[in-house]
């Protein structure tokens, strides 16, 4: 006997259809988009939905590259990202950290960038990254699409502004036109980041993995000391509410390092950049 | 459970595995790895960590190499699956890579051997002639305890070098 049914919708407007049928129900739906952190998930127990979406097959797997930006679907893999020559050339920062994604060749060919974002770990490679470039998330419901920040996407830790009836379709991100820098500290190969920085050199950097969601901070002045001042201060300006510990690290570490690292991430977009 | 549910708790996956064709109607939460051992009793993924770090799991769906515990079976209906089984070419003789895993002494117990065989083979379908970072990082998803990777590592480096040689 199955823990929980699944539907393997067709398209996105199938997804869309599924979703307003599940909660029209008053059932809880778990959507799967590449698996790596779902399915162990339901393997474990950890959740327990009555209905599994499994998105794998909605036609939402296609890299869409325009003249000013790149659309990235749902279940985009990071080796797609890594293989995309515009990706390469035009977003660097993000070819950088795709590279940097543990895990070897398989979770690379079945992560996706969507799915850690809309699972909104504080510390994860994508949050950070993408309120750095200034991403915009797509989200669709049977009632329709609606377009939102990735900074307001992230309300708070794993709490992503979705509601139960809708579901991220793609992700749209402006090429860079400036230099660009991203940092991550880890205490092994294999770990999960404790931190990350992404820099781009018109002036702001964005720190995760010190507060329930990213941190961006502007910085009017980009020297290496100036930068590790102005995110002390910021740093020291989060609520105690918010601030994030885990089991890799508690804040105090945090708050020590992250200058240090953002100032590291600012000097790679400088050099980046040409500067 | 009404007419009006969503989902199913029973699902009906078509494959082609290793070439056969397959048709299986399973229970809705079994992974890909479950189906492959458990219900066609193919032993060429193992069961590991079923949590996506160890990569005996390993196989090739789709032309993409995946851990199979991180795959619900229902969303690979209609694909094709290629397990470690299919390395060897239609006489048996073993793959560049897998003479290279034995010539270095790259593996002991062989449970590893799935994600470490199928990732070098993608990583050198990818990249012909990969850096060693590269190589390290590309076999990163397999635990192995018995040769400590370094072996590994050479193995795939003497892959590449039998790529550049006629073969025997």
């Amino acid at each position: 006997m199955s823990a929980f049914r699944t539907v393997v919708p067709r398209s996105e407007g199938d997804v869309a259809e599924v979703l307003a049928r599940v909660v029209a129900r008053a059932e809880h739906a778990l959507l799967i988009g590449g698996g790596t952190l779902t399915v162990p998930a339901l393997v474990r127990g950890d959740v327990l939905p009555s209905i599994v979406v499994d998105l794998g097959r909605a036609g939402m797997d296609r890299i869409e590259v325009q003249s000013d930006a790149i659309r990235i679907g749902a279940l985009v893999c990071y080796q797609q990202l890594l293989d995309c020559e515009s990706v390469r050339v035009r977003l660097p920062l993000l070819h950088r950290l795709c590279s940097g994604i543990t895990g070897g060749i398989q979770i690379r060919n079945q992560g996706t960038l969507v799915g850690a974002l809309c699972a909104a770990r504080p510390q994860s490679d994508g949050p950070a990254a993408l309120v750095a470039l200034g991403a915009e998330v797509v989200v669709r419901s049977s009632g329709g699409s609606r377009v939102v920040g990735a900074a307001e996407f992230l309300r708070g830790a794993e709490d992503p502004d979705l509601r139960p009836d809708e579901f991220v379709t793609a992700i749209r991100i402006p090429f860079q036109n400036t230099g660009s820098g991203y940092v991550k500290v880890k205490f092994a190969e294999s770990s999960w980041p404790v931190l990350t920085a992404a820099a781009v050199s018109s002036g702001h950097v964005v720190i995760g993995g010190v507060a329930d969601v990213p941190q961006r901070i502007p910085l009017p002045d980009v020297h290496h000391g100036a930068v590790r001042g102005e995110v002390a201060e910021h740093l020291d300006r989060i609520p105690v509410a918010q601030r994030w510990s885990d089991l890799r690290a508690d804040w105090d570490y945090r708050r020590r390092v992250a200058p240090e690292v953002a100032a590291r991430a600012v000097g790679l977009a400088l050099q980046e950049g040409g500067s | 459970m009404t007419d009006d549910a969503v989902g199913a708790d029973t699902v009906t996956v078509d494959l082609v595995v290793d070439g056969r064709p397959v048709h299986l109607a399973v229970d809705a939460d079994l992974t890909l790895l479950d189906v492959l051992r458990e219900e066609l009793g193919l032993t060429e993924v193992r069961a590991g960590c079923r949590n996506g770090d160890c990569g005996t799991c390993t196989a090739v769906v789709d032309d993409r190499c995946v851990k199979t515990c991180l795959v619900l079976a229902a969303r690979v209906d209609g694909g094709r699956v290629d397990t470690l089984a299919g390395l060897a070419d239609d006489d048996g003789e073993p793959s560049p890579v897998q003479r290279a895993f034995m010539e270095e002494y790259a593996f002991q117990c062989g449970f590893c051997l799935p994600g470490m065989l199928l990732a070098a083979t993608d990583l050198l379908d990818r990249n012909p002639d990969p850096p060693t970072e590269v190589i390290r990082d590309a076999l990163s998803g397999n635990l192995c305890r018995c040769t400590g990777y370094t072996n590994a590592v050479r193995a795939v480096r003497r892959a590449v070098e039998m790529g550049r040689r006629p073969p025997r």
